[in-house]
C-alpha cells in the first residue's frame, strides 16, 4: 500500500468512564508503537503533561503502525478528542480531521447522552462509525441490550465489535475493522497546501505546537506557511509525527497527521479550527467549520491583597499563551476594586483557570460569581451585550433582555422522566420532545437557559436520577426573557460584586436564599450587619448578621501563652482571606453564594 | 520570678477539661514516683535558671491536692535548695473539694502552702453532676470552713459559667453563694468548648444546650457586679480579688514575667524564650528517671512577637497599660508600633478613652482577640 490508501485516521468518543483511554492504551500497546514494557512509563509521562499542561493538550494524536497478517503496512492516525461538553467545539474539530470512529459504549451501561451527542457529531463530520461494545468482562455487561440500543439510534447492530479493552480481547478485530472500514484520505496531492489545526499547545522553546491534520498538499519543513484566519506567514521550524513521543520528519503528506512549530507566538495565533497554507501558493478558500473560541461564562477575578493586580494581569497573559479560550479585560468594582473581567468555556475551564492562578502563581483570588452574556435592549434602540449583571443600567429603560439557551439532551432510565421533567421545569425549561430508543430508556430535549444549568444542574440531575441520568447541551441561541437584577445590599450599601440577574417570578425565592446564605457565611462583626435583597430599590428579603458579643478565651492555663497566641494567630490568619466591604469583612466563599443559593 | 508544678493526677476527668491530666494510676505510690522525678528535674535545672528569686509557687494539675502534705513537702524542699525562694512567697495549691481534711490541710500548711485555690465550679448540685464533677457544693463550702480553720488566710475559688441548660440567674446565684464564703480571690471563667473533651464532642453534634452568646454576656456582667458587691474587684479577664489578694502567680504570666515549670508538660518562660516539658506523664517519669531534660519544644520569641505579646497579656489586665509603659520597654511610642491601630479601636469603642493609658471598654474586654488581634504580627 501506498500514499493516502495506507492511511487511515480515525477517532475514539464514548461517555466518560466507558473506557476510551484503556482503548486507546491497547491500540498503542498492540500495535507495538510502544513495548508493552515501555508503556506504563511513557504513556503515564505524556499523561502527566497533560496534567501539567491543564485544559490545553485536549486533543492528541498518536500514529500507529500496523502490519496486517499479509504484511501489508498501515498508517493509523489515533486522535483522542477533549471529553467535557465544555470543549465541544474542540471535539468537532478532532472529528474533522479523521474519516471514522470508533464509537465506543460500555457493555453494561449502554448508549448514554455524551455517545449520542458525539454520535451525531460524528454523522455531521460524514464520519464512518465503528461501534465497539466495550467491558464485556463485566458481570453486568449485557451486550445484547446494547445491539438493540445501537438499532435504536440508527446504528447496524452486527457492525458493532465486541471488546474489553481491559483484558485486551476484540483489540485485533478492531484494528482490522479500522482498515477495513474506515475510508483513506482522498485529498488532492497535488493542490495547493491545506492542513486543518485541530489542537496547538504552547512550548516555551519552540513556540506554538500545532497539531494538523494534511487535507490537501503536503507540509514540508522550512517551508513558508500562511494561517488563513489571522493572515499571518511563519516558517515551519519543526515537523513531525507523535509516536507517541513527538519523532521528527520532513514533511507530512496528504492525508498525514502530526505537528509543527513556526516560532508562532501565541496560542491566540494559531487557533484551533484554522486552516495552514502556503505562503507561496496559497489556497483559495480555507477549509470549513473555522469560528473563534467564544467565552460563554464571565466572572470577575480580583487580587485578595490590591498589590497583587499586575502579577495577575501577568499570570493571566501568560496562561492565555495557552489556552485561547480564556478572554480578559480589567474591570473596576467597588466593592472588590481593581481586577479583570474574564471569559471561560464554562465552570471547569473556570475552575482550572482559578486554580492554576492560585497554585502556580500563589495569588489569592476573589471569583465573583459567574454569569452569562446577557444581551440588553434599552430604550431608544440601543443594545449591549452585558457580561456582569452590574453593567446593567436599568435607569436608561429596559425595552428587552435576551439571555443563551441551549438544548440540552438527557437520557435516563424511563422510571427517572418525572423527576428529570421536574428538573427542567424548575430551571424554566421549555420541553421539546421525548423518544425512548429502548423500552427502558427515555431521550429527552429541553430548551434551556444557559444561566440556569450553569452551576448545579448536572449534580442536580445526578442526584434526582440516582446517577443514571447523562446530559449534553449545544447552543440554542438567545430568546428573550422577563428578567431583573437583584441588588444586594450590606450594611445599606449595594455590593456591585453580588448583583445578579434572575427571572422576576423568582427574584423574592432567590433574594431570600441569598440573604440566608449571607448570613451564614459571612463572620458576626462588631456592629449587626443587615443584609438585604432588592430589585430596582424595592428591598424583597432581609436578614441580620447579628453583631458578635463575645470573642476573648478565658483562661491561660499553667502560663501556656504560647497555645493562646497561636489561636490568636490563627484567627488572624483566617481574616487575611477575608475582604473588606465597607465596614464589613466579606469571605470569598460570600461572592459564591449568589451561585450556591440552592444549596 | 516563680515556680510552677504541675501534677497531672486526677481521680477523674471532668467533661470539660482538656488540661494535661490523667486518672491516677492504680499502683500504689504512683504519687511518690511523680514527686521524686518532679524534685529531680528541679535538682537538675540548669544553673542559668539561677537568677532572681522565686516570689510565687503554683502547684497547678490535676489534682494536686491527692499528693500528700509529704510530697508537696518534697518538692517545695527541692525548689527551696535550688533557688532561692523569697520570704513571704505566694504558695498557693489547687484543690477539688472532697479530697482534704483537717490533717492534711494542717500538713500543707506546714509545708508551707499558704494559699489554696479550690475547684468550686458551681453550688448547683444538679450543674455539677452535669459537669462530670464527683463532689458536692456542701463539700466546697465545708472546704472553705477546714481551710480557714487550718489557718489558710488566702482563699481563691473557681467558677465556671456560660454552662449547658444555665440561665445568667443560675450562674450568679452559684458566684453570690461563692462570694458568700468570704474569700480574697474568685476566678470566674466563661466554659471554653475543647475539642478532645465530652462537652466538645457533643457541641459538634449539636447536643449540648448551651445557653445563647448574649446571655453568657449577662452572666458574666451579672457576676461582676456580685463581686463588687462582695468588696472583690476585677483584676483580669476572670479574676476578682479584695485589694492586695490578686495571684501574684496569675499576675506574672499577664506581665510577661519569668516562671520555670517542672512536672509533665509544663511550661516556662525565661525572658522571652518559652519551653515546654513532654506531657504524658510516663514519657516524663523515663525522661527524668535517667536525669534527663524533659523539654520537649521550645520557642523564642521575635522581638516584634514579644511586644505584640506584651500589649496582648496586659490588655488582659483590668488597668491596661500606660503608654509611657510602653514607650519605656520597646523604646517607641505604640501608635509608632502600630500606626493607626488604637485610634480604629477607639473609634469602634473598643478602648477607653483615657489620657496616657491603654485599656479595654467593658465591650472591649468581651471583644478583647479583636483588640490583640491587630498588635499580634
Amino acid at each position: 500500500m501506498k500514499g493516502q490508501q495506507a492511511i487511515r485516521n480515525f477517532c475514539i468518543i464514548a461517555h466518560i468512564d466507558h473506557g476510551k483511554s484503556t482503548l486507546a492504551d491497547r491500540l498503542i500497546e498492540a500495535t507495538g508503537t510502544l513495548a508493552a514494557r515501555e508503556m506504563q512509563e511513557q504513556v503515564l509521562d505524556s499523561m502527566d503533561l497533560e496534567r501539567e499542561r491543564g485544559i490545553t493538550i485536549k486533543a492528541q494524536a498518536v500514529r500507529l503502525d500496523y502490519v496486517r497478517a499479509d504484511g501489508s503496512r498501515y498508517e493509523l492516525n489515533l486522535i483522542d478528542t477533549p471529553g467535557h461538553v465544555d470543549f465541544s467545539y474542540e471535539v468537532s474539530r478532532s472529528l474533522a480531521a479523521c474519516e471514522g470512529a470508533l464509537l465506543v459504549i460500555d457493555a453494561a451501561q449502554g448508549v448514554e447522552a455524551q455517545t449520542l451527542a458525539n454520535l451525531y457529531l460524528a454523522l455531521e463530520h460524514d464520519l464512518e462509525i465503528i461501534p465497539v461494545i466495550n467491558k464485556i468482562d463485566l458481570p453486568q455487561a449485557d451486550p445484547d441490550r446494547v445491539r438493540r440500543e445501537l438499532e435504536q439510534i440508527g446504528l447496524d447492530p452486527d457492525s458493532a465489535v465486541l471488546a474489553s479493552a481491559k483484558e485486551g480481547t476484540g483489540i485485533g478485530e478492531i484494528l482490522e475493522a479500522v482498515v477495513e472500514r474506515v475510508p483513506p484520505p482522498s485529498g488532492e496531492e497535488e493542490a495547493a497546501l491545506r492542513a486543518l489545526i485541530f489542537d496547538s499547545h504552547f512550548d516555551s522553546y519552540r513556540g506554538v505546537v500545532c497539531h494538523v491534520r494534511v487535507v490537501e498538499g503536503a507540509l514540508r519543513l522550512g517551508g513558508r506557511i500562511r494561517l488563513m484566519a489571522t493572515g499571518a506567514a511563519y516558517e515551519v521550524t519543526d515537523l513531525g509525527t507523535f509516536r507517541p513521543a513527538p519523532t521528527a520528519a520532513d514533511r507530512l503528506a496528504t492525508g498525514e497527521v502530526g505537528y509543527f512549530a513556526a516560532a508562532i507566538k501565541n496560542v491566540r495565533d494559531a487557533r484551533v479550527g484554522d486552516t495552514v497554507t502556503s505562503a507561496e501558493r496559497g489556497a483559495g478558500e480555507p477549509l470549513p467549520g473555522y469560528r473563534p473560541a467564544v467565552p460563554m461564562v464571565f466572572a470577575g477575578l480580583y487580587p485578595s491583597e490590591p498589590s497583587k493586580y499586575d502579577l495577575l494581569r501577568e499570570a493571566l497573559e501568560r496562561l492565555q499563551l495557552n489556552d485561547a479560550a480564556l478572554s480578559f479585560e480589567p474591570e473596576t468594582s467597588g466593592a472588590l476594586g481593581f481586577g479583570f473581567r474574564c471569559g471561560f468555556l464554562g465552570l471547569l475551564h473556570l475552575e482550572i483557570v482559578q486554580e492554576r492562578l492560585e497554585r502556580e502563581y500563589d495569588i489569592d483570588l476573589v471569583v465573583t460569581a459567574p454569569s452569562v452574556v446577557y444581551t440588553v435592549h434599552y430604550q431608544g434602540g440601543a443594545v449591549e451585550r452585558i457580561e456582569n449583571p452590574a453593567a446593567l443600567r436599568p435607569e436608561r429603560g429596559i425595552e428587552a433582555i435576551e439571555e443563551p439557551y441551549v438544548e440540552a439532551t438527557v437520557i435516563a432510565p424511563t422510571s427517572f422522566v418525572g423527576p428529570v421533567m421536574e428538573l427542567c421545569q424548575e430551571r424554566r425549561g421549555q420541553f421539546k420532545t421525548i423518544d425512548y430508543p429502548s423500552p427502558d430508556r427515555a431521550v429527552l430535549s429541553y430548551l434551556l437557559p444557559l444561566g440556569e444549568i450553569m452551576y448545579d444542574f448536572f449534580d442536580q440531575l445526578k442526584s434526582r436520577t440516582r446517577g443514571y441520568a447523562s446530559l449534553d447541551y449545544q447552543l440554542a441561541g438567545d430568546r428573550p426573557g422577563d428578567l431583573v437584577r437583584v441588588d444586594v445590599l450590606l450594611n445599606g450599601e449595594a455590593v456591585d460584586a453580588l448583583s445578579f440577574i434572575v427571572h422576576r417570578d423568582e427574584a423574592p425565592s432567590q433574594g431570600r436564599a441569598v440573604c440566608e446564605k449571607l448570613r451564614e457565611v459571612i463572620p458576626r462583626q462588631l456592629f449587626d450587619v443587615p443584609v438585604q435583597a432588592a430589585v430596582g430599590g424595592r428591598v424583597l428579603a432581609r436578614e441580620t448578621i447579628r453583631a458578635l458579643r463575645k470573642d476573648v478565651l478565658a483562661k491561660c492555663y499553667g502560663g501556656d501563652i504560647t497555645r493562646k497566641r497561636k489561636l490568636l494567630e490563627k484567627q488572624k490568619e483566617g481574616k487575611k482571606r477575608m475582604r473588606r466591604l465597607g465596614q464589613v469583612e466579606v469571605p470569598q466563599e460570600a461572592f459564591m453564594a449568589v451561585l450556591r443559593r440552592g444549596d | 520570678m516563680g515556680a510552677y508544678v504541675h501534677l497531672p493526677y486526677c481521680p477523674y476527668k471532668c467533661h470539660y477539661c482538656d488540661f494535661n491530666a490523667y486518672r491516677l494510676p492504680r499502683a500504689e505510690g504512683a504519687r511518690a514516683e511523680m514527686a521524686r522525678a518532679i524534685a529531680r528535674e528541679i535538682e537538675a535545672a540548669p544553673g542559668k535558671d539561677r537568677q532572681g528569686r522565686i516570689a510565687s509557687i503554683f502547684f497547678g494539675g490535676g489534682t494536686p491536692s491527692l499528693f500528700s502534705p509529704q510530697e508537696i513537702a518534697r518538692i517545695l524542699a527541692a525548689l527551696r535548695e535550688r533557688y532561692e525562694v523569697a520570704r513571704g512567697a505566694e504558695v498557693t495549691l489547687e484543690c477539688n473539694p472532697g479530697t482534704l481534711d483537717p490533717a492534711s490541710l494542717q500538713g500543707l500548711r506546714a509545708a508551707g502552702v499558704n494559699r489554696l485555690s479550690i475547684g468550686a465550679q458551681s453550688f448547683s448540685q444538679e450543674t455539677l453532676r452535669r459537669l462530670g464533677r464527683l463532689h458536692t457544693p456542701e463539700e466546697t463550702r465545708q472546704a472553705v470552713r477546714m481551710a480557714r480553720a487550718a489557718g489558710f488566710a488566702n482563699l481563691s475559688l473557681d467558677v465556671i459559667y456560660g454552662l449547658p441548660g444555665e440561665t445568667p440567674e443560675d450562674a450568679l446565684k452559684s458566684a453570690q453563694e461563692a462570694l458568700a464564703l468570704g474569700i480574697e480571690h474568685l476566678s470566674a471563667y466563661a466554659l471554653e468548648l475543647e475539642e478532645k473533651t465530652l462537652f466538645g464532642a457533643l457541641a459538634a453534634r449539636g447536643e449540648l444546650p448551651l445557653p445563647p452568646e448574649e446571655e453568657v454576656v449577662r452572666a458574666g456582667d451579672l457576676i461582676e457586679g456580685a463581686c463588687a458587691q462582695a468588696g472583690l474587684t476585677r483584676y483580669e479577664v476572670s479574676n476578682f480579688a479584695r485589694p492586695g489578694r490578686q495571684s501574684r502567680h496569675n499576675m506574672l504570666y499577664w506581665l510577661q514575667g519569668s516562671y520555670r515549670g517542672f512536672g509533665p508538660g509544663a511550661h516556662s518562660h525565661l525572658f522571652g524564650r518559652r519551653f515546654w516539658n513532654v506531657s504524658a506523664p510516663g514519657e516524663y517519669l523515663r525522661r527524668t528517671a535517667g536525669g534527663g531534660e524533659a523539654v520537649e519544644g521550645e520557642e523564642t520569641l521575635s522581638p516584634q512577637a514579644r511586644m505584640g505579646e506584651w500589649v496582648y497579656l496586659r490588655l488582659r489586665l483590668a488597668e491596661g497599660f500606660s503608654l509611657a509603659a510602653f514607650a519605656r520597654r520597646f523604646g517607641r511610642p505604640l501608635d509608632a508600633a502600630y500606626p493607626g491601630v488604637r485610634e480604629a479601636l477607639l473609634r469602634d469603642g473598643l478602648l477607653a478613652r483615657e489620657r496616657g493609658w491603654v485599656r479595654p471598654t467593658p465591650r472591649g474586654r468581651w471583644l478583647l482577640h479583636r483588640v490583640a488581634a491587630p498588635f499580634l504580627a
